[in-house]
């Protein structure tokens, strides 16, 4: 399957997933992963909003906290699944912050936990200081999404389709 | 731009074919073939290639710089020259003027379609001799070991140019991190695999 194809047909697998943040963030943070990793999610000030794939319709966008959050479950009303998401992760006690995009798990504004090593440091080190720490977070992103598709894949995902459509009713 | 400093972007790839067994002089080799050559004494629209991460003004990688580890830091540099449209148009007109003068005196050539095109054509390449080009830099962390790759950039203009460039450097390809494609590499279990193959949008 080429690259446009799986853009095109496969592109609810990331909306679900990032939904599935969302809910995991609510729900079930802290969450220990497949590797007994615990991660905590925290949703962030940014989410959007858009049609499922297949159906048409308007984006939501929505910026800041708690207020805001329930224009964004109107749009899961409405059957509209996440596009992209501002989210926090906590792993090994370091904290990360990060835009992330459904069609192609694209990472912006990434903000790394401090870095051990001065201004002095040779930029080598530093280098590998902070890609080791891009490297954490984006462990705990795969790991992540190990455990929606251990949730999603089986049965069709009827357990999990209920599992979310029960919390998306109790936020209505 | 935006990976090794400050708040970082990036965009995921999978390294597609394997590093021959000289990877070192190898990497060396086609790096250094694809480094970036300047073209500001020239009126070339583009210009890509590789410098150091750490100076985009460097592209001499001494001591194998680029090099860190199991990993190939570069920065990706683009120089573009765009000339504004409005700018195109003053010029254009002021060739076309200088024209018609001309033919004036020379007993009056037409201003037809094909010579405004070679006016045109004329005052854009004179804009471009005189208008600098844009710089642009974007850090690429390069992990040969698990042949996975990062750039900081999630624009599709700045991707396609990098993913032509990385090819044909290194005669390998780049399969872009997507969803389903990072999803069917950390599933293990080939059970698991053919239910992802087979999954449909959920209806919620």
């Amino acid at each position: 399957m080429d690259v446009l194809t799986i853009l095109n047909e496969k592109v609810f697998l990331g909306q679900e997933f990032l939904t599935w943040l969302w809910w995991l963030a609510e729900q079930e943070s802290p969450h220990r992963t497949g590797d007994d990793r615990v991660v905590e999610v925290m949703l962030g000030d940014h989410l959007v909003l858009g049609p499922a794939q297949g159906r048409e319709g308007a984006r939501i966008t929505v910026r800041g906290h708690e207020a805001s959050l329930a224009e964004a479950r109107e749009g899961l009303k409405q059957g509209k699944l996440v596009e992209s998401l501002r989210l926090g992760l906590i792993v090994d006690n370091e904290e990360f912050w990060l835009s992330l995009r459904a069609a192609d798990l694209t990472i912006s504004s990434l903000k790394l936990p401090p870095m051990q090593g001065g201004d002095d440091h040779e930029p080598g080190g530093l280098w590998l200081e902070r890609i080791a720490l891009v490297e954490m977070a984006i462990a705990a992103l795969d790991d992540l999404l190990r455990s929606f598709l251990q949730a999603r894949l089986p049965d069709d995902g009827r357990d999990f389709r209920q599992t979310l459509t029960a919390w998306m009713e109790e936020a209505r | 731009m935006g990976l090794l400093k400050g708040s970082a972007t990036l965009t995921r790839y999978q390294v597609d074919g394997a590093l021959p067994p000289d990877a070192a002089d190898f990497l060396d080799r086609r790096i250094r073939r694809g480094l970036f050559m300047d073209i500001e004494d020239t009126t070339d629209e583009l210009a890509v290639g590789w410098v150091s991460a750490g100076d985009f003004l460097d592209t001499s990688f001494a001591y194998a710089g680029y090099s860190l580890g199991p990993y190939v830091v570069l920065g990706f540099r683009v120089d573009q020259r765009k000339v504004p449209a409005a700018m195109l148009r003053k010029y254009q007109r002021l060739e076309e003027m200088k024209f018609l003068a001309m033919s004036q005196d020379q007993g009056g050539a037409r201003l037809n379609r094909a010579r405004r095109e070679q006016l045109r054509e004329r005052a854009r390449l004179g804009l471009l001799a005189r208008i600098p080009p844009t710089t642009q830099v974007y850090d690429v962390v390069w992990d040969t070991g698990r042949s996975e790759l990062w750039i900081g950039s999630a624009s599709r203009g700045v991707l396609d140019r990098f993913e032509d460039h990385f090819s044909r450097c290194f005669s390998l390809g780049l399969v872009p991190r997507l969803p389903y494609l990072l999803a069917g590499d950390i599933l293990t279990d080939e059970n698991q695999r053919e239910l992802l193959a087979a999954a449909r949008p959920l209806d919620f």
